[in-house]
């Protein structure tokens, strides 16, 4: 009873993200054209947040095709949704940890760390196109994905930061549904993160009014 | 034996210049408080482990580990000491953001000789560092009057000549030459005395002079 549950939970889940998230991504980088055009200069952490949802898109199609499409049986699991190697969705998943942990150095303007992430992951596919080892992936995800929300977490309440804060709260949905997929746990939170994703996406998530921001800058 | 006593004597020559030449910067570090003095320091005490080695291996008594394939405790110096070349020309040339890339390539290239027998990455980055990264570093340090630069550059060329030669005492040779000429940079000669200023020169004569015509 519990799986079946489970599996109705999971198939509205994956129509939902499949169809909100891509919306989602729309709406930011519409936002990134208009504000490049307006004060003619490319607002990097919004790019960056644009960039993050792009990749989590992409993921999404990835899980959807495989998990609730027939498709899944032609589909190599290896190649498309396996986490722990450089499938499409690991790849998707190395990414959006290497965005996030950019945007948190780029937040606290620690310079000398800026491309770091990139450079790790940048140097893991490389490891893995020479030797199809990826042992470094999930570690790197796991340890990457806790430091990215705690970070952003006290950059968002250090700095007054609304952006810091939808992220870290977003990442925190969607970061126990990649580690409890199966669990009843996990499909809800699968349903939650996408409506939450779309209030953040719209505009509408500012815990910390502009008095408070202003005051801080 | 009076081969060995060459050799032995070198090296012991090697190794009091790179612990002057520690001492040095360690002073310096203590003035100036720059963390890239902290990486010269661990860059000639690499120096200093790598001269141990070599110490040991006259005496056939081989210190290097070796882990997993072709990682072994030399190569991990080695890398080290790359990745200070590196890091400190990336200092030099004011290019923050990548800081933290030498220590990362090297970790995988590390990884690359953990796993596989291959060589090829080590030495293609030693090529890049020891040669062309050096060539920059003479030149950056010629114009922009840094005798620090000039003199480390100076230095790594010559230290990664020496690695290359395979003729009799030439790379011993050259070693000492190399760890001279980074303990005159360190001491600032290369500042004093081939980069200085002219018209501080000029200056500094013109007063000399001066005292000199006042006295008469």
């Amino acid at each position: 009873m519990l799986g079946q549950a489970v599996d109705i939970v999971e198939l509205v889940a994956n129509y939902l993200g499949i169809i909100i998230i891509p919306i989602m991504t729309i709406i930011l980088g519409r936002k990134v054209i208009l504000e490049r055009r307006q004060i003619k200069k490319l607002n990097m952490i919004r790019f960056v947040i644009f960039l993050i949802f792009l990749t989590l898109s992409w993921m999404l199609l990835w899980e959807f095709l495989y998990e609730s499409t027939p498709l899944s049986a032609v589909l190599n699991a290896e190649l498309i949704i396996l986490p722990d190697t450089f499938s499409f969705f690991g790849f998707g998943l190395g990414l959006m940890i290497t965005l996030a942990l950019a945007m948190l150095t780029y937040t606290n303007r620690w310079e000398s760390l800026y491309y770091v992430p990139f450079f790790i992951f940048v140097g893991m596919f490389i490891v893995f196109l020479l030797t199809e080892i990826a042992i470094f992936l999930l570690p790197y995800v796991f340890t990457g994905g806790v430091m990215a929300v705690v970070f952003l977490f006290a950059t968002a309440f250090r700095l007054k930061d609304n952006s810091s804060l939808g992220l870290a709260i977003f990442a925190t949905l969607v970061f126990p549904t990649l580690i409890a997929e199966k669990t009843i746990v996990g499909q809800i939170l699968s349903l939650t993160y996408p409506i939450f994703g779309l209030i953040f996406a719209l505009g509408y998530f500012k815990l910390f009014k502009a008095k408070e921001v202003e005051e801080n800058e | 034996m009076s081969d060995l006593l060459v050799f032995l004597t070198l090296e012991v020559v090697f190794f009091i210049f790179c612990f002057i030449t520690i001492l040095i910067i360690l002073r310096t570090y203590l003035e100036i408080r720059e963390s890239i003095y902290l990486g010269l320091i661990l860059f000639f005490a690499a120096m200093l482990f790598n001269s141990i080695f070599r110490f040991t291996n006259l005496f056939f008594i081989e210190l290097d580990l070796v882990i997993g394939i072709r990682l072994s405790l030399s190569n991990i110096i080695a890398l080290l000491i790359f990745s200070i070349q590196l890091r400190f020309f990336f200092y030099l040339k004011k290019l923050k953001k990548l800081y933290w890339l030498p220590l990362i390539a090297s970790f995988y290239i590390g990884y690359g000789l953990y796993i596989s027998d291959s060589l090829i990455f080590f030495i293609s980055y030693a090529v890049v560092i020891g040669f062309i990264i050096p060539v920059i570093l003479l030149r950056e340090g010629r114009k922009t009057r840094n005798g620090l630069a000039f003199g480390l550059g100076l230095f790594f060329l010559i230290y990664g000549l020496g690695k290359m030669l395979q003729f009799p005492l030439v790379p011993e040779i050259l070693r000492i030459i190399g760890i001279i000429i980074s303990t005159l940079a360190v001491l600032e000669f290369f500042d004093k005395f081939l980069f200085q200023d002219k018209e501080e020169k000029e200056k500094i004569q013109s007063a000399w002079i001066s005292k000199l015509t006042d006295k008469k």
